[in-house]
């Protein structure tokens, strides 16, 4: 099931970068998102190159998850 | 005398991090001949919705060696550049500790933890800070910066909390593999593992393309784990997300 909740500017992801699963759905929603940019990279926990939410300049981190700052969050 | 430099609050989504201009505030200083600097540590706070962080919460701090007689010049200095680099729409704020004359350094410390587990107001921040004999001001905004600025410089202190800026390019030989005394001529202090075990002098690390240091005892730790080749096999880096406790 997509961890990504809500819709639009409210959406959220309830995740962890500590979970497998978790790790390939923001894979994949970075992947086509028009609004990924790598953060510094002394805030990326994700190792290596590939977008991920995770690692995205736009998201903003809340407990248990993230929002996007963008609004581009999709399930 | 030792100095702790820690800033927050400087940046929104679009702009150069708090950790780039932390580096440009010591760069400064040591450009101008005021301080010997160290390297940036980044410490995380509280995750909370009663807080107005930017996107991730966490504060910069640098340690550096001045003259006595250079400390309003530094704290000047400190404050003249975060205005200029940071954001208008931020919240700036600016904590120097001058450590030898901390009246009470246990009671920095605790306010660094507390502010990884709890909310914290701006009164509280100055009110400490004004007790302790910390420099703490702010620079744009709310000023709330001041709150994480000094809970950095008391994360820092602990000698236990955060990661070093940056990434780090360890060489080692043909194979990727270093001896930890290799490493340790390379800026690392210390090879260990995330459970406490530190590494001897002639044990064999395999190094990435890259790693990332943390703040353990004071000193700048690289964390390895045992490698899935078996045993006798070199240790291996810690994989980025392990470190994201620190």
């Amino acid at each position: 099931m997509t961890p990504v909740v809500g819709a639009g500017s409210g959406a959220v992801f309830v995740g962890s970068v500590d979970s497998e699963g978790d790790l390939e759905v923001a894979a994949a929603i970075a992947l086509t998102c028009t609004g990924f940019t790598r953060d510094d990279d002394d805030e990326c926990y994700v190792d290596g190159d590939v977008p991920t939410c995770f690692n995205c300049r736009a998201r903003r981190w809340i407990t248990g998850g993230f929002t996007c700052m963008k609004g581009l969050l999709r399930g | 005398m030792r100095i702790l430099v820690s800033i927050d609050d400087t940046d929104d989504a679009d702009s150069k991090g708090t950790g780039e201009i932390a580096e440009m505030l010591a760069a400064g200083l040591a450009g101008q001949g005021l301080a010997s600097v160290g390297r940036v540590t980044r410490h995380q706070l509280l995750i909370h919705p009663d807080i107005a962080y930017t996107s991730h919460n966490s504060s910069m701090c640098f340690e550096a060696d001045i003259a006595e007689s250079a400390l309003e010049e530094v704290i000047a200095a400190c404050a003249e550049r975060l205005k200029a680099e940071s954001v208008e729409s931020s919240d700036p704020g600016l904590a120097v500790v001058a450590v030898d004359r901390l009246v009470d350094p246990a009671r920095l410390v605790d306010y660094g933890r507390s502010a990884k587990q709890r909310v914290i107001s701006k009164d509280e921040a100055y009110g400490l800070a004004g007790e302790l004999g910390v420099h703490l001001s702010e620079h744009g905004g709310t000023g709330i910066g001041v709150i994480g600025a000094l809970a950095g410089a008391g994360l820092k202190l602990s000698g236990n909390d955060g990661r070093f800026k940056g990434k780090f390019n360890l060489a080692g030989d043909e194979r990727g593999i270093g001896t930890v005394a290799q490493i340790k001529r390379q800026g690392v202090d210390s090879v260990r593992t995330l459970d406490g075990h530190t590494l001897g002098e002639d044990e064999c690390v395999r190094l990435g393309d890259e790693c990332k240091l943390v703040l353990c005892d004071g000193v700048a730790v690289l964390m390895v784990q045992p490698s899935d080749e078996g045993p006798g096999s070199p240790w291996s880096l810690v994989d980025r997300r392990a470190l994201k406790s620190f």
